[in-house]
């Protein structure tokens, strides 16, 4: 039985949205849920499950449950926390040197950005595009 | 009714690819139903909805964090899109690890339980069959998932009773 690809679908309703959509918000949406990503590997690569983690900030589980669903808005304090005790860096300041040979995901909330000096960098594995806050929102694209 | 699974183009990407399944009869979607439904009641949610969706299938995969599970029948792969606190509308998957995701529809969660809920509970169980009938035809090899585990091939015609 020859197997045939499922066929592709273009969406008006879905592209309606998305062009409505500011990319902003696209970007903010997208580097919630890669630092959420980040968390979460970083808590497997140190041999832990959620209640362990949640044990060590001594937070509930269900709690972690909402870090590590994309959708939750960190506060530093909480980023520096995390930080610690999975020995991972999530915030770096602009006068830190980062290693060119290794993988970061930074985060800052857009509410954070516009009152500190910080450097968000998002290092993409393919596309080799670096998206960078820098201090008081302002975006810039660079390769 | 005959159905068909399609792949989205809008939303998929190198991180997983995000079908829905398309009513041959009147050329609609499961996921534009949903969309087109809440378009104006809820924009605000569904635009993150939609910007979730996106950077599931081109930035970070379907991965479980992601989703809510215990909405469908154990180890069926049905779940929820997390949403956050305060929100209200619930767009009901099938997650097929983190590469394949299979949107359905869902709904406003007005009420604690989805037993309580019976437009939900439909759109819920809708997804409970397909997913059963998904894995029906991957046992019976009609269905195989492609080597690098991002689509799927096959048979992917469904024939459903409308009360299903």
């Amino acid at each position: 039985m020859k197997m045939n690809k499922a066929r592709e679908y273009s969406s008006k309703a879905v592209q309606e949205i998305l062009d409505r959509i500011k990319p902003e918000d696209l970007i903010i949406t997208e580097r919630k849920m890669l630092l959420a990503a980040r968390i979460a590997d970083a808590i497997i690569d140190k041999g832990w499950n959620k209640k362990n983690f949640a044990a060590a900030l001594n937070k509930r589980p269900s709690e972690i449950s909402k870090w590590l669903s994309g959708t939750h808005n960190f506060t530093i304090e909480t980023l520096i926390e995390i930080e610690q005790v999975l020995g991972i860096s999530l915030v770096v300041s602009e006068k830190e040197t980062i290693p060119a040979s290794r993988t970061y995901v930074y985060f800052a909330s857009s509410r954070v950005t516009t009152q500190c000096d910080f450097n968000l960098i998002n290092e993409l594995n393919e596309s080799d595009v670096v998206y960078s806050f820098q201090g008081k929102g302002k975006t810039t694209l660079h390769n | 009714m005959k159905f068909e699974l399609v792949k989205i183009t809008e939303l998929s990407g190198s991180k997983a690819s995000l079908y829905t399944i398309i009513n041959t009869e009147t050329g609609i979607t499961l996921f534009d139903s949903f969309v087109l439904k809440y378009n104006y009641t809820f924009i605000s949610e569904l635009d993150e909805i939609v910007s979730r969706l996106r950077a599931i299938g081109k930035n970070v995969g379907a991965r479980e964090e992601f989703f809510r599970f215990f909405e469908g029948a154990p180890g069926d792969g049905v779940c929820a899109l997390s949403i956050k606190p305060g929100d209200k509308l619930r767009l009901y998957c099938i997650r097929y690890g983190a590469l394949i995701l299979i949107l359905g529809s869902g709904g406003q969660k007005k009420v604690r339980t989805l037993q309580e809920d019976p437009y939900l509970k439909k759109e819920n169980y809708f997804l409970r069959n397909l997913s059963a009938e998904i894995s029906m035809r991957i046992r019976e090899k009609e269905i195989l998932f492609t080597d690098d585990g991002m689509d799927f091939t096959g048979n992917l015609i469904f024939t459903f009773n409308e009360n299903e």
